[in-house]
């Protein structure tokens, strides 16, 4: 595939050649030492400072836009909460994220998504991969997509994970023809991937002798024949024991106890700090989902409650990665399957709504503070600059350096990175 | 891939052996088969030659470069096991064919495998994943399909009787249900049948000419795609509610009609197979449509089913593509890629690597009634399939007869080429009349339906008069009834009133009647008019219709006249399309043909220049060191003459000093003696003018001989002084040479060091030019090795596929064998003796012991649901599964017979080296392997012998050696 990043320029193939020969002939002079450029600290400062992220956050259910993001108070549909002003001037939000507000300047809002999906199932694949669902056909998530185009090839640490509130450690499946490689490593109360922890029978240098001996096979085996596909299989052992000297990546109670008061103590608060923990190690794509937003009862009710948790946690990793430098690498989105109808129902209710909602995106080339497109007086249709899931799945890709037009080329195939018939929303981006 | 070991070779020559372990195939009979395997069945099809002497035959022909060696033969134990059998051999396996010498032992070894019984599990994952790509059970369950498959393959089912009950198979006929899974489990969604079909059976990802024609590859057209797409969609989805159960439904209407997003050029198509023309189709009247007619809750059933149509004419033996995809399946799970990879991108810009070869792959299968195990054993008995993985030896040796053969294959191009653009100017013109023909027919279907509603109006008009004239002289009888009843009634009448002439009564009844009589004959007037009216208005309303009617016909007719036409056009327009992509495709072949070569030719160029550039470096490296050693020569010299220099120094220094006391002393004597001499001199002079002054005379003696004294004490130190300022003199012309020395030994030095630099400087730019030149070498030797692979010129390292992987490290750490100890000891127990059910039975006991951990490699290890299942991928999850899961490490527990115990019992450790290499890498180990095991368990067997033999057995496993297949 051709992009700005590392993943198929003339330039990254050389270095990767480069790498694995080191690799090769590295063994010869103790292998262990000259292992890995991300070993190396002079590399993983230049990841750091180099490498694409992203962050996001899916709002499971269907975040209602009229209490977030698209205010309209004191209409027929606004409900009970008013809109409060934000660190942008003439930019207001609903009173339910007064912290956020504070971080607006950060952020830009796309007030005039129009999806026309009002599925839960459909609405979120259009919305994770950028394309309606097609039979006889699977695209990847955008955190495939992302750790595919964005994750040096010879990172330890997987490109791509989701953070739930329970289960983990298993491979998602959602990469479809990127490959299980870039499919998504679920962690689920913060554990560390399965099988990262050595058997307590055997000690680190029993592990460091059988390895060494398994190096000294492959050396022998691949004097003879070496292609892609052995450097890639004999190169995975190496990066399984990197991650097994990480784990603590994945260990969020390492994180300072102010931190934890800051973020919430709620599983949002600690997923959020996770979520910057694996970020600032070098992890490609986090996705953190808060459920439940599908509230056709008492929608106000549980508004209230939910966005006030997520108001706490969103502000405080937000502002986080504000001051640590890391926005202009890290891109966030908040989005959901679809919006909340603007008419209120008998039950204090809103229902599926995919024709006027918003989405918020921050960080990278995202224009801070920007309002894109609008809704009409009480939010019942786009009024101005309508946008699909197409068109900003193109804009995540192109808000983090990639050529979201480009194409992967796996398994003798060429793909398109985004669907063809779309593309970028470019005054959105700096 | 559970239950075989080898018959000892003489068992396979005929020879009584009683330790055949090969149930139910008699020695005798697997000698023979050996011999018919050599010159049998394919030479009976066709040709007086076995298949796989024509396939070596095209393959050596088509391969103009070099070529790798023959594999070893445990090389080709392991790979023949792992692609019939589905894992490696056992360790007594491997020993007991390598200890054999017998010259045909790789032919029985093949015969063996593909003719011992169950033969079918080994071979299941592969109709398995190809036709189902693991999707997950929606609505056939997968015990029932795999049973299914696993009586077709045990059977030998031929493929292309597999392939037909597949895609006919509706889910009705209980006996061949677990069929319709292919349709039933992807929900009978025709455009996913269309993209799987195409892909699976006819080797075509047709998915992106779903909406437009396909924008990267050329010829996948958006009309190929609903060519099969018309064949299924109008199969559906249909749900049995009381029976709980879903079946495949098929309408008896529906065209395949698309419209290009790009260009919004409409067409239509009938069914069409790729690579044939449109399909001709029985008219059948609407009402005789349905065997089953469509009604609520019925499942309807048409009588003419195009899905059928689409089973029988793909699978008949006609079809090339349906032929050359398969074969092409088939030849890649035996040599690791298709001659066209990927496997489901046929077309012309990805041809095949040997087009003569897929030919005749293609139709031999066909000819051979599809028998897949005997076409697999004739792909084992090729060369190709005993190609070494290695490199082609001297790759770098010129060939001066490369050039000769560009330079012909350059000239066939321009031919080819010729064609092509001949073909192409063709095929325009065919297309531009099908366009027009296209859109005459689309003119005329509307002027078809234009005057269809115009007639449709008048008819309607028409129908209307007569109607209302049908009315009319409906009721005219009626009236006229009850005119001659009142007439009647009035005759009466006027009889009883002249009877009873004065009755007012009965006058003014009469009266009734007669008025009565009058209106209805004035309506009957009436009526009678109004049908002549009508009847007027009838004809001219009928007359109205028959102009619309003429032109509704006229219409109808161009339309057939037109649809014609456009048919006519388009079987010769798809004739010559394919006439032009085959010979597109050979024109792609040839420029693939010469681009090797001329790699080739860029690869040796490159390591020669790479090898002028070692020389060059190497010469460079040897300048500088001579100038390196001349420099350091010229440092001896700065640091002698220095040290000659601090010497003189001293020397003149010393001179110097012993000179001046010397000096001193002289001038001081010599001081004293001249102002004595003056003083006897001066008194010499006095004495001259006072002669006889005594005292002066004596005093003047006195001086004299004090000044003769003096003199003389002179002379000596004279001498002295001289030598002392020869001394001086003489280190003085020392120290300045030293200085001079030094000064040129220093200007030597600068000149050394210019040098020095100098030659530093070419031997970097000869080093940078040789890096440079190596890493190009290296990107042309990948190139190559890709070219070498995919010309079969050298073989392919295959990952396993997680099946092979789990079933081979259950073999290979003993548990496989473990569980048949188990399952045999059980059928003993039961007295169960009979072969070959005996065996089938642990066959299975077997698998289901252990087939939970084959779920779990799948899980690691396969590829997503849906996706093709022969891709590699290597995750960090797998490699943290072999290093810290549970599962390796139990199995590298020493338990019974398994490897790890009988490696622990192993005291001779080059022994245990041999068991490991054998059971693991089924070859036997080279002497260094041997010593690096053997230093391996030294060091470590000192504290844990068990440990160390797990850990070795754990990076044997986790090996890449142990990882591929080669």
């Amino acid at each position: 595939m051709r992009c700005t990043y590392a993943c198929g320029t003339a330039e990254h193939g050389i270095a990767r050649r480069q790498f694995l020969g080191g690799l090769a002939t590295g063994g010869a002079a103790g292998l262990v030492g000259g292992l890995g450029a991300l070993a190396q600290p002079a590399a993983a400062k230049e990841l750091a400072s180099s490498q694409k992220r992203v962050l996001l956050f899916f709002m499971s259910g269907g975040l209602s836009q009229l209490e977030s993001w698209d205010p309209k108070p004191k209409t027929d549909t606004g409900g009970p909460f008013r809109a409060i002003p934000t660190s942008v001037p003439g930019t207001h939000i609903s009173e339910l994220l007064p912290l956020t507000a504070q971080q607006m300047h950060h952020l830009a809002i796309v007030r005039s998504v129009n999806t026309k999906e009002n599925d839960h199932g459909k609405g979120r694949f259009m919305m994770e991969c950028g394309r309606r669902q097609m039979a006889g056909a699977k695209y990847p998530h955008i955190g495939a997509v992302a750790a595919k185009a964005l994750s040096p090839e010879n990172a330890s640490l997987p490109g791509h994970i989701h953070i739930t509130p329970g289960g983990g450690g298993g491979r998602g499946d959602n990469a479809a023809y990127l490959g299980p490689k870039y499919a998504s490593i679920v962690l689920g109360n913060g554990n560390p991937p399965q099988n990262s922890e050595r058997a307590a029978e055997l000690t680190a240098d029993a592990d460091a002798r059988r390895n060494d001996f398994r190096r000294n096979l492959n050396r022998r085996f691949t004097a003879r024949r070496r292609t892609a596909e052995t450097d890639v299989y004999t190169y995975n052992y190496e990066q399984a024991q990197q991650l097994m000297r990480q784990r603590e990546i994945f260990d969020v109670s390492k994180e300072p106890a102010a931190d934890h008061e800051r973020y919430g103590k709620h599983a949002l608060g600690k997923q959020c700090l996770l979520a910057r923990r694996l970020l600032e190690n070098g992890i490609t794509f986090v996705q953190v989902s808060h459920s439940n937003y599908d509230t056709h009862n008492e929608n106000f009710n549980f508004h209230l409650e939910q966005v006030g948790e997520f108001d706490r946690s969103f502000s405080a990793i937000v502002s986080d990665l504000a001051d640590r430098g890391m926005l202009d690498s890290t891109l966030i989105v908040v989005m959901s399957e679809f919006g909340r109808t603007p008419r209120i129902n008998p039950r204090y209710g809103r229902d599926h709504w995919g024709n006027a909602w918003s989405v918020v995106l921050g960080g990278g080339r995202v224009h801070r503070g920007a309002l894109y497109g609008a809704t009409n007086k009480n939010g019942t249709a786009v009024s101005d600059k309508e946008v699909d899931h197409g068109q900003l799945f193109h804009t995540y890709l192109q808000a983090v350096g990639l050529d979201s037009t480009s194409s992967f080329h796996v398994g003798g195939r060429d793909l398109p990175m985004a669907d063809p018939a779309a593309s970028a929303i470019d005054e959105l981006l700096v | 891939m559970l239950l075989w070991a080898f018959p000892a070779r003489d068992e396979v020559r005929g020879e009584e052996h009683n330790t055949m372990r090969c149930p139910n195939v008699s020695s005798i009979q697997i000698a023979c088969l050996a011999a018919f395997a050599l010159f049998g069945p394919a030479a009976g099809v066709n040709g007086d030659e076995p298949l796989h002497v024509r396939i070596d035959r095209l393959m050596e022909a088509g391969l103009t470069g070099p070529v790798a060696g023959e594999c070893t033969d445990a090389e080709f134990l392991r790979r023949v096991s792992l692609d019939l059998n589905g894992t490696i051999p056992t360790a007594d396996e491997a020993r007991a064919y390598l200890d054999d010498s017998s010259p045909d032992q790789r032919t029985a070894l093949v015969v063996f495998l593909l003719m011992r019984r169950p033969p079918a599990r080994p071979l299941l994952p592969l109709p398995t994943l190809l036709l189902m790509e693991r999707r997950r059970d929606t609505h056939v369950k997968s015990a029932e399909w795999q049973k299914y498959l696993h009586d077709s393959v045990a059977a030998n089912k031929p493929f292309n009787q597999l392939a037909r009950e597949i895609l006919s198979a509706d889910g009705a006929d209980e006996t061949l249900r677990p069929a319709a899974k292919f349709y039933l489990d992807r929900l009978a969604e025709p455009h996913l049948l269309t993209r799987d079909v195409g892909r699976i059976f006819f080797g075509r990802d047709l998915q992106c000419a779903q909406c437009h024609n396909h924008p990267l590859i050329d010829d996948y057209l958006q009309d190929d795609y609903y060519g099969i797409y018309a064949f299924l969609s109008r199969s559906s989805l249909f749900t049995d509610n009381k029976a709980k159960k879903s079946f495949l439904a098929e309408s008896a209407d529906g065209e395949a009609a698309f419209e290009s997003v790009f260009t919004l050029e409409k067409s239509r198509t009938r069914p069409r197979l790729p690579s044939q023309v449109e399909i001709d189709e029985p008219v059948i009247p609407a009402a005789e449509a349905y065997t089953v007619k469509p009604a609520k809750d019925v499942r309807p059933v048409p009588k003419y089913s195009r899905r059928a149509e689409l089973a029988k004419r793909a699978t008949d033996g006609t079809n090339g593509a349906f032929n050359r995809n398969i074969a092409n399946r088939l030849w890649a799970h035996m040599m690791g890629r298709g001659l066209v990879h990927p496997l489901d991108l046929h077309h012309p810009d990805n041809p095949p690597s040997n087009p003569e070869l897929l030919e005749l792959l293609a139709d031999e299968f066909a000819a051979m009634n599809f028998d897949m195990q005997a076409f697999l054993r004739e792909l084992a008995l090729t060369k190709t399939y005993r190609r070494g993985f290695d490199m082609p030896a001297g790759l770098a040796d010129s060939s001066p007869s490369i050039e000769a053969k560009i330079t012909r294959l350059k000239t066939e191009q321009a031919q080819q080429s010729a064609a092509v653009d001949a073909l192409y100017a063709e095929l325009d013109k065919l297309r531009d009349g099908v366009i027009a023909a296209q859109e005459s027919v689309f003119t005329a279907e509307k002027e078809r339906d234009k005057t269809a509603a115009a007639l449709a109006a008048a008819q309607k008009e028409s129908d209307k008069a007569k109607s209302a004239l049908a009315a009319s002289q409906k009721q005219l009888p009626e009236k006229e009834q009850s005119h001659s009843t009142l007439n009647e009634a009035l005759a009466k009448a006027d009889e009883v009133v002249k009877q009873f002439p004065k009755d007012a009564e009965l006058i003014a009844a009469a009266d009734t009647y007669r008025k009565r009589v009058k209106v209805v004959a004035d309506e009957i007037a009436a009526l009678k008019t109004t049908i002549e009216q009508q009847t007027a208005a009838a004809k001219a309303a009928e007359e109205k219709t028959v102009e619309p009617a003429r032109l509704a016909t006229a219409a109808a007719e161009e339309l057939a006249t037109q649809q014609k036409n456009l048919a006519e056009l388009r079987g010769p327009y798809l004739e010559k399309l394919y006439a032009y992509r085959r010979a597109r495709t050979l024109a792609e072949h040839q420029d693939r043909q010469t681009t090797h070569l001329q790699t080739l030719l860029t690869y040796r160029a490159a390591v020669a220049k790479q090898q002028d550039l070692i020389a060059a470096t190497t010469t460079a490296r040897e300048e500088l060191d001579r100038i390196q050693t001349a420099a350091s020569q010229v440092e001896a010299d700065i640091a002698a003459a220095a040290d000659q220099l601090i010497t003189s120094q001293r020397a003149h220094a010393a001179a110097l000093k012993i000179a001046k006391p010397i000096r001193d002393q002289y001038a001081q004597q010599a001081k004293l003696a001249r102002q004595v001499s003056e003083a006897a001199a001066a008194g010499q002079a006095a004495m001259t003018a006072l002669p006889d002054d005594e005292g002066l005379t004596t005093g003047t003696a006195q001086l004299d001989t004090l000044a003769a004294h003096l003199n003389g004490e002179l002379a000596p130190l004279a001498e002295q002084l001289k030598t002392a300022n020869d001394q001086v003199t003489a280190t003085q012309a020392t120290l300045q040479s030293a200085q001079e020395q030094l000064t040129a030994a220093k200007a030597v030095k600068q000149d050394a060091e210019q040098r020095t630099a100098d030659a530093n400087k070419k031997l970097q730019a000869a080093q940078e030019g040789q890096q440079a030149q190596t890493a190009l070498v290296e990107n042309l030797y990948g190139e190559l090795t890709g070219q070498l692979t995919g010309r079969f010129a050298t073989s392919a390292l295959k990952p396993l596929s997680p099946e092979q992987l789990s079933w081979s490290i259950m073999q290979a750490t003993g548990v496989v064998a473990q569980q048949k100890s188990a399952a045999v000891a059980e059928l003993d127990k039961k007295g169960e003796k009979d072969e070959p059910q005996r065996a089938a039975k642990v066959e299975a006991a077997v698998y289901d012991k252990l087939r939970g951990n084959v779920a779990t490699f799948v899980k690691t290890f396969g590829a997503g649901d849906g996706q093709p299942q022969n891709v590699f991928f290597a995750t960090v999850d797998q490699a943290l599964f072999f290093t810290n899961g549970g599962e390796i490490r139990g199995w590298l527990n020493p338990a019974g017979t398994n490897l790890t115990a009988r490696l622990k019992e192993l005291t001779d450790p080059a022994a245990c080296a041999e068991e490991l290499y054998l059971a693991i890498f089924t070859r036997r180990p080279a002497p260094e392997e041997t010593a690096d095991v053997i230093a391996y368990l030294e060091q470590e067997s000192k504290s844990d012998r068990t440990a160390a033999v797990q850990e070795l057995a754990w990076a044997m496993l986790t090996s890449a050696e142990f990882r591929f297949e080669h």
